[in-house]
């Protein structure tokens, strides 16, 4: 279903820094997790339905027409998120129906830190297959 | 670990010494930046004013993500810069990161269980959050005082080797 992200659902957020994964171990930082202020909300892609193939095409999307390089993507599982006393709501944009944004964020940034890092710490680091090789 | 202290301000001389103070304040300042120069000791030789120069110049535009990231000001790289000049000499150095909202990050990691990450934030502000086995910390504090001993023994408690 569309209107409503089920627990086990896998999130896919797009990598387009370099400092937003450790390269050493192939793990996500929590940097890639704090939302944008005004308003504070994170951007996400659902994984449902799509193949990989879409997944990524998507997330070049979000890259092209700016020098930034899509270096992966990290998965969580929406529980990881709700488990932060956080929401996942389907946003669908005109590139990405998929699209939806976590909101819920608690207005003092140490609070967004630690929901950031504990997210994190429960997301995978999928390499992007193009971006060429992502060593330390 | 050992760590040097060297605190960045002279305080208690009397009026009539102010031209030694000032003297002092300089010698302790060259000082310091040959001890930063220590690969042993500071973080300038160990790259991380250099991260920080990098990570500016990436950051340094609107939606540098690609998305509604804020950019990084000078005054938030100013700011990391001071407050990594309050450390102990010895400190183990961070990574630099950057966050959407316009902040830059210092990082010590060694796990998903040990990990803290600092924020440096327009204004000023500075905010952390760490991981350290069963304990969640989180807070903040002012980037422009020196670094507190509280957060210096969070840092400790992440990088320290396990026996």
């Amino acid at each position: 279903m569309i209107g409503s992200v089920a627990p086990s659902e896998l999130l896919a957020r797009y990598i387009t820094a370099s400092k937003w994964f450790r390269k050493q171990d192939q793990t996500v930082k929590q940097d890639a997790f704090i939302p944008p202020d005004e308003p504070l909300e994170l951007s996400v892609t659902r994984h449902l339905n799509l193949t990989e193939n879409d997944i990524w095409s998507i997330g070049r999307g979000v890259v092209s027409g700016t020098p930034r390089t899509l270096h992966g993507r990290a998965d969580v599982e929406t529980g990881h998120v709700i488990a932060q006393k956080l929401s996942v709501v389907p946003q669908p944009v005109p590139d990405n129906p998929n699209h939806a944004n976590i909101v819920g964020w608690s207005l003092d940034k140490d609070v967004r830190k630690m929901r950031a890092l504990e997210i994190a710490r429960a997301a995978r680091f999928v390499a992007n297959p193009d971006a060429g090789p992502q060593t330390p | 670990m050992t760590t040097i202290a060297m605190p960045l301000t002279i305080s208690g001389y009397a009026d009539e010494t102010k031209a030694g103070a000032g003297f002092v304040a300089q010698a302790r300042e060259k000082i310091f930046e040959i001890l930063q120069m220590s690969n042993a000791l500071g973080f300038a030789a160990k790259g991380t004013f250099q991260q920080l120069d990098e990570t500016f110049e990436e950051c340094s535009s609107e939606g540098w993500d690609g998305e509604r990231a804020k950019p990084i000001s000078g005054e938030v790289l100013q700011c990391a810069k001071a407050f990594l000049k309050s450390f102990p000499l010895g400190i183990e150095a961070p990574e630099v990161g950057a966050e959407p909202d316009g902040a830059i990050t210092l990082e010590w990691y060694r796990s998903s269980n040990r990990v803290i990450s600092i924020s440096i934030n327009p204004g000023g502000w500075l905010y952390y959050a760490a991981i350290i086995g069963a304990t969640r910390r989180h807070g903040m504090d002012f980037a422009l005082f020196d670094v507190s001993e509280d957060l210096l023994g969070l840092i400790s408690q992440v990088t320290r080797t396990m026996k």
